[in-house]
Order: C-alpha cells, then structure tokens, then sequence
C-alpha cells in the first residue's frame, strides 16, 4: 500500500491494476473492504476478458510490470518497483 | 441542405484545429535555453505537473516550475480548463488506441472498492504501464 501511494497513485504514466484469483466474488470483494484496497480490480469471472489472463503467474502473489503493448517489462514484486522507481526518474 | 452540412463541416473543422492548436506547441525551459516541441498530454494543476508527448513519441512528466513563466501562464490560463472538458473523453480514447488500456477500458471489466461493495471503475489516466498484481484473499 506504501509503495502505491509513493510510486502509483499519483504517477500519470503507471496504474496497478489487481487481478483477484478467489473464486469466490464475494470473498474478494470482502478484503478489497476490509483492506480498503485503493486500486481498480478485475475479479475472477472477467480475467479473460481483461485480456490479463495470458500473463497469469504460476504462483501468487505476483507482480508483472506490462507495457501498453502487452510486453512483460519486469516481474516479482521487487525487480517491478525498482523499474517504476527508474521509470519516475527517466520522467522527472 | 447543402449549405447546413458545409456549414457544420466547417465548425467540427474550426473546434478539431482549436484543440490541436491548443495542445501542440513549442515549450521552453524555465532558463530560456532549450526548447522542444510536444504535445500536452496531462495537465495536474493541483500537483503543477505536466505530461508531454514529444515529435518522438516519448512521453515526460515534470513539474511545471521547469517551463518558462509563458508555458506556465499557457497551462494555468488555457489547458486547465481544456483538460476539464476533454480530460476524460481523452483518456478513453488514449486507452482505446492501447493494447492493454483498450480491454481493460471496456465496460464492467474493472472495478473498485466503495464502502463494501464492489462499484464500476474506469480508469482515469492512460498509463504507459501497468503493475498486475495477482493475489487472492486465502
């Protein structure tokens, strides 16, 4: 949640986008409350048609940094900041 | 008739020109010494940060102190107002013309805590990039 608000929520170029593996909707909608979860979320049911299922992780949790044309710039939680850190740099 | 569809032509010309007339431009440094052209992207006048396209494609964010004081007054003075009533129509179309923004910018795909439940969400920026992060509540 820190590294959102320090690195995401105010940057123009750069948006996290949570993709919710629970099966169960309701459960995800039950933490994304209890967590106040700042971020827009695609649950389960519309994976596919976000288009962010072919980048699905063989484990979670997980973190891929996506370009706008859909390639992989990084992955895992710290090679992923660290790239928008330097990102945010390029653009300062 | 005729003359009713020359004339509505001719005012969708005037207010597309106006538009683009008001977002490229030739933007000076604060010193004076370099000069650039690009197209205005993002205008935050809360935060005074700007994001611009350069000829090259290559989009920067910066704070606007950075800008010469009549780059500064341009972005106070007219972009505030044209990012107010165009922003959102931009950010739709910016997504749509992206690999990623455009699934995600179709209706019902995203979503966003309100209080308890889960509410629609549309993005409000075209990010060049996006974090995913997958994760589940167990």
């Amino acid at each position: 949640m820190k590294q959102y608000k320090e690195d995401v929520a105010d940057n123009p170029i750069v948006e996290l986008i949570h993709v919710s593996l629970d099966q169960d909707e309701k459960a995800a909608e039950a933490w994304a409350a209890k967590e106040s979860f700042p971020w827009p979320t695609v649950t389960m049911g519309k994976m596919k048609k976000s288009g962010l299922e072919a980048y699905s992780p063989r484990g979670i949790p997980n973190y891929k940094l996506i370009d706008k044309d859909g390639n992989v710039v990084a992955e895992g939680k710290g090679a992923v900041f660290q790239k928008v850190k330097e990102l945010k740099k390029t653009e300062a | 008739m005729h003359m009713e569809l020359k004339h509505l032509l001719a005012v969708g010309m005037a207010a597309t020109i106006g538009i683009g007339a008001l977002s490229a431009r030739t933007w000076t440094s604060a010193d004076g010494s370099k000069k650039f052209e690009g197209e205005l992207k993002v205008f935050d006048k809360d935060g005074g940060k700007v994001t611009i396209i350069k000829r090259n494609g290559r989009s920067m964010t910066f704070d606007i102190t950075k800008l010469s004081e009549g780059d500064q007054t341009f972005l106070n003075e007219n972009a505030a107002g044209d990012a107010a009533a165009g922003g959102a129509e931009n950010v739709q179309e910016a997504l749509k013309a992206q690999k990623v923004g455009s699934k995600l910018s179709k209706r019902g795909i995203l979503e966003k805590i309100d209080g308890k439940k889960f509410a629609k969400y549309e993005l409000t920026k075209a990010p060049e990039f996006y974090i995913v992060y997958y994760s589940a509540s167990w």
